[in-house]
């Protein structure tokens, strides 16, 4: 399924929070906008993750001339995290979740490969 | 200086990627939930079960474990969905199945045991003791407590004497009207305009005083 939206995530969070609120005072002051109010910020959510996954395929393409392939990365990844990761991080993240943590992807993962992992929430 | 200089040279490709990656909220609402979603996924359960363990409810408890409640599903339900729709979102749901579960799980929980009453039931079965020793204490001639106190698991404004028992008016439940327990062993209570009464077992009922 293709969905496509325009402008970045944080563009429709903050719009949807805006229009939360202003259906609210307008509901408060007497205006029948209950739909609106309850519907701005489920919508503008599903658009601002739609915009994450664009904003995140479009890097990755971007990425990708510059770095290496896929398999090519994997072991850059490993050559790297033998040199520059930080251990104490490494061993701290596999204590607390037994896999690599948004540290490690934001780093190690990023310079090799321009590849990216999702953060936690 | 040079103690100070970057590992990376400044104008690389490495740093190029470095920056120019997703942002931070990009990542976030691509990723499954995690320190904070799951968390206030429990709380907001934990607020709707505490604030329904008393007969009228807890009404600011209620109010605040329902916002919450819907927050957490207004952020976790486009993200699932999104990432169902999405070729690139699948793997992702697939490999953290178990996070992106638990906040449904949370919430079927939640649903199962206020829809059987559980909460405002085992509150009461672990009170019931506590209170009838209270109870049986005022009509055997005690002079019941006027201030607030604690009555089993219960906080209670009053205990007042009634011609057929006592009564236990509940502390904070309920919006206007007010709640509390009767314990009335002749099984005599009226009804009328201003009061209902419902029967929970034995001597107990549930009261209820229209504002």
């Amino acid at each position: 399924m293709v969905l496509n939206v325009p402008g970045r995530p944080a563009d429709w969070v903050g719009g949807g929070i805006v229009l939360t609120v202003v259906f609210f005072v307008l509901t408060m002051t007497g205006g029948l906008y209950q739909p609106l109010l309850l519907l701005a910020m489920p919508v503008a959510m599903f658009a601002a993750v739609i915009s994450a996954y664009q904003e995140a395929a479009r890097w990755r393409a971007d990425a990708r001339p510059q770095g290496l392939t896929e398999e090519r990365a994997e072991e850059g990844v490993e050559a790297l995290a033998g040199t520059h990761a930080d251990p104490r991080s490494e061993s701290r993240d596999e204590e607390s979740t037994g896999e690599p943590g948004p540290d490690q992807a934001g780093t190690a993962e990023t310079r090799t490969t321009g590849r990216t992992e999702p953060a936690d929430s | 200086m040079l103690g100070n200089a970057p590992e990376w040279p400044l104008d690389s490709p490495m740093t190029r990627s470095a920056s120019s990656g997703p942002s931070t909220l990009a990542r976030v609402l691509t990723g499954p939930p995690g320190r904070l979603l799951i968390p206030s996924a429990a709380f907001a359960g934990l607020l709707l079960t505490y604030g329904d363990s008393v007969p009228g409810s807890y009404f600011m408890t209620q109010i605040v474990g329902a916002l919450l409640a819907l927050g957490v599903a207004v952020v976790w339900g486009p993200r699932f969905v999104v990432g169902l729709l999405r070729a690139d979102g699948r793997p992702g749901l697939r490999r953290h199945w178990a996070r992106w579960a638990a906040v449904p799980l949370v919430g079927a929980t939640v649903f199962g045991l206020l829809w059987f009453d559980v909460p405002s039931s085992a509150r009461f079965a672990l009170s019931k003791a506590s209170m009838e020793q209270i109870a049986q204490r005022i009509a055997a001639g005690k002079e019941p407590a006027s201030e607030r106190r604690w009555a089993g698991l219960y906080q209670v404004s009053s205990i007042e004497r009634s011609d057929d028992g006592v009564i236990f008016y509940l502390e904070d439940a309920g919006f206007l009207d007010r709640y509390g327990f009767i314990w009335s062993p002749k099984a005599r209570v009226y009804q009328d305009l201003e009061t209902a009464y419902k029967h929970i077992e034995g001597p107990w009922y549930e009261w209820r005083e229209w504002f």
